[in-house]
């Protein structure tokens, strides 16, 4: 946890599943890195959810 | 154990052998014995060929086998093409969590091209073709597999979908037994989208396969089977057919080829760590996601969140990929 309160988590992707950050990474609108990445896909996942739920 | 048959009246076990991810392994497997799948850590898609050693035409055809439900029962059969439609092996122990689907064929690597627009990764497909290329065998002798632990549905409109388990604690230690009817040549490998897919829970786990050597109770079921299923009259053996053109000899040679090296893509399979900064907001709906879809941990429902967003918003429509993760009427287009 670092002092601002944010949380610092480890994920494992296979080699194969870096192939399709690296996409993401490529349209540019994900951030700059892999980590930038998954944090936004995972925010854009938790918006999908809320639609779904209405 | 139902059926009379508990593991302990099985021979002894002369194969023990751990598939990692992303590899298949084939063996050729003797009347009478018994081939077990094991999902060790469970939730992970496998998938099945059979052949019979005497004659390489002769295999598994899962469309025959349909009739017997999409998704093969415990005591169902697998069943060979026609003209043999002989009964090969008998599955005889099951979990009843087990899903044994005959629906989905097997993934490609135009299938990965078309909907991922990934060609070079793995697949059921150049797996199987590497598993057998040990006993000799072509790309082209692969054919439709049986996927256990794959459960799959069709729709009222007729769609075929890819469901999954929601957690692989779902089906962990589960074990499958086919009871061989025949002597063949049986190949598994782990499912190789099981990374990109719902069906292997986003991430590829190693499956363990054993063989246990015949026994008389085992050879007593085939027996048993045989009187309940004579040999019908109709099912021609290869000797009774005219063939035109140069004889040709279609056994399989049981022995491995000792020259053989497996070759797969991405073999063994690597991992790359990613170390995210969430806000708490973030991590308190990673908590909610692990415990109220039982994913492994924190690793797990972040990673399966990200793999499943790509499939639903990233993936192209194709006729290849169906309608398994949504609607699909021919109309989709590459994204």
């Amino acid at each position: 946890v670092t002092e601002d309160g944010r949380v610092r988590v480890k994920i494992r992707f296979t080699e194969q599943q870096v192939i399709l950050l690296d996409k993401l990474l490529d349209e540019a609108r994900f951030g700059d890195t892999h980590a930038d990445v998954v944090a936004r896909v995972f925010d854009e996942y938790l918006r999908s959810r809320e639609m779904k739920r209405g | 154990m139902s059926m009379g048959m508990p593991e302990e009246a099985y021979g002894s076990i002369r194969e023990d052998f751990i598939v990692t991810p992303i590899s298949g392994k084939a063996f050729p497997v003797r009347k009478g014995e018994v081939y077990r799948i094991v999902q060790t850590e469970g939730g992970q898609c496998v998938d099945v060929n059979a052949w019979a050693l005497a004659d390489r035409r002769e295999f598994m055809d899962t469309s025959i086998m349909r009739r017997q439900g999409i998704h093969t029962p415990k005591n169902g059969f697998l069943v060979s093409n026609s003209p043999y439609n002989r009964l090969l092996m008998k599955i005889i122990e099951m979990a009843p969590n087990n899903k044994a689907d005959v629906l989905m064929h097997r993934c490609s690597r135009a299938l990965l091209e078309a909907v991922w627009e990934v060609p070079t990764h793995s697949n059921c497909q150049d797996m199987f073709a590497e598993s057998i290329r040990e006993y000799r065998l072509s790309p082209d002798h692969v054919h439709a597999a049986m996927c256990p632990w794959t459960p799959t549905r069709v729709d009222e409109d007729g769609f075929v979908r890819g469901i999954g388990y929601e957690s692989r604690f779902d089906t962990i230690g589960d074990v499958m037994d086919f009871l061989a009817l025949e002597d063949m040549l049986v190949a598994t490998c782990i499912c190789g989208i099981a990374d990109y897919s719902n069906l292997g829970n986003f991430y590829p786990r190693p499956i363990q396969l054993q063989i246990f050597e015949a026994s008389e109770a085992t050879r007593q079921m085939v027996a048993e089977t045989a009187m309940m299923y004579p040999p019908l009259e109709s099912q021609l053996s290869r000797d009774d057919f005219a063939f035109s053109g140069a004889t040709a000899d279609y056994a399989i040679d049981p022995t491995p080829d000792p020259s053989y090296e497996p070759h797969y893509v991405y073999w063994p399979q690597k991992d790359v760590e990613i170390e995210c900064e969430l806000s708490p907001a973030q991590y308190a709906a990673v908590r909610t996601i692990v415990e109220s879809h039982r994913r492994d941990d924190d690793e797990d429902a972040v990673r399966r969140a990200v793999m499943e967003w790509y499939l639903m918003n990233r993936t192209n429509p194709h006729p290849l990929m169906g309608s398994v993760h949504g609607p699909f009427n021919g109309a989709g287009a590459r994204r």
